[in-house]
């Protein structure tokens, strides 16, 4: 376990340094949590708001957290929960199924890139929104955060051979996405 | 056929993100937990709100009890149209008295004059407690009543 980890652990379970703890887990997981969910839901103000929420969750929960898996583990469970939950309510509320969905996201990146991001970086981007859900959280959590299978295998809830097949599809799908749009 | 390795690419945040963003989320966060905290239930008052709850259902039934104790509006409202048909009924009886007196009266004035000037006086002085015959006389009864009544006319005016 990290040393950041175990100084937040002690720092929350005990009343009286709950916010001090609180606040070290804030610092170190912000940004982390952001990324991740900013690629799933794609706009920003969707992304804080999530993030929002998933700090709230934890702050309102970290005592249930019963150390059977590493605290960044249990956090970005939470966050990603959290996301998924996010784009079910955009599908209600847009009225779309799974399977328009990924048009919708990949119709939202252009606006959300920076100017300056090169060609090959946003057909990147709006190749990741065009996988199937699944394949889209395991290509994120793998690409991007490099996390290793077992830590991935921990947070779906699927095995490593499984996350393995996803990825390597997922992986395929982008690569043909951007050579056909170059 | 041209080949892409995405692994070899550089990662970089291609996403735009506003300036001080992660300062000011901070904060942001912070004033919900604040406001959230200041929101929080205290634990007494679902003990309190569960005694009201009992009061107010006990009161209810209470209140349920002492108006089943008065006669339901059913019967209240039977009770009135017996009443006003035994109105009705008197009111029928008054009629048909007053009818059979004019009868007598010209049967008086026939044979007695005089008589049915004293008579006449008489029975508008009597009309009144007249009324408080019982509706449950039948026209007959009523009539022997008057002759009665005419009887003693005659008595208390010999008497006089």
């Amino acid at each position: 376990m990290p040393k950041v980890e175990t100084e937040i652990i002690s720092l929350i379970s005990q009343i009286k340094t709950k916010e001090k703890g609180f606040n070290l887990l804030l610092k170190t997981y912000k940004v982390r949590l952001y990324w991740h969910i900013r690629r799933l839901v794609v706009q920003h103000e969707v992304a804080e708001d999530v993030l929002q929420n998933t700090f709230l969750k934890i702050y309102q929960n970290i005592e249930k957290f019963k150390h059977q898996s590493s605290l960044y583990t249990w956090i970005y469970r939470i966050a990603t929960n959290e996301a998924l939950q996010e784009i079910q309510k955009m599908k209600k509320n847009l009225s779309i199924d799974d399977e328009q969905m990924p048009d919708y996201l990949e119709g939202k990146v252009q606006n959300e890139l920076k100017y300056t991001a090169d060609e090959i970086q946003v057909f990147l981007e709006k190749a990741i929104q065009k996988l199937p859900e699944k394949q889209k959280l395991v290509f994120i959590m793998r690409y991007y955060d490099e996390m290793p299978y077992e830590k991935m295998s921990e947070i779906l809830e699927m095995s490593v051979v499984t996350l393995k097949t996803n990825y390597h599809y997922a992986k395929n799908k982008v690569e043909q996405y951007i050579l056909n749009n170059l | 056929m041209k080949k892409i390795d995405i692994e070899k690419l550089e990662k970089k945040e291609t996403y735009q993100l506003p300036e001080h963003f992660f300062q000011d989320f901070e904060e942001k966060l912070n004033q919900k937990i604040q406001f959230s905290k200041t929101r929080k239930i205290p634990f007494w008052s679902y003990s309190v709100a569960a005694s009201l709850v009992l009061l107010i259902s006990i009161f209810f039934f209470m209140d349920r009890e002492m108006f089943s104790a008065t006669p339901p509006k059913s019967l209240v409202e039977n009770q009135l149209k017996e009443i006003s048909k035994s109105e009705e009924i008197k009111i029928k009886d008054e009629n048909i008295l007053l009818s059979n007196f004019e009868k007598k009266e010209d049967k008086i004035e026939n044979n007695e004059i005089e008589k049915v000037s004293t008579y006449q006086t008489f029975s508008k002085e009597k009309k009144s407690p007249q009324k408080q015959i019982s509706p449950s006389f039948v026209d007959l009864e009523v009539v022997d009543l008057e002759e009665e009544m005419l009887d003693n006319d005659v008595y208390l005016e010999i008497y006089d």
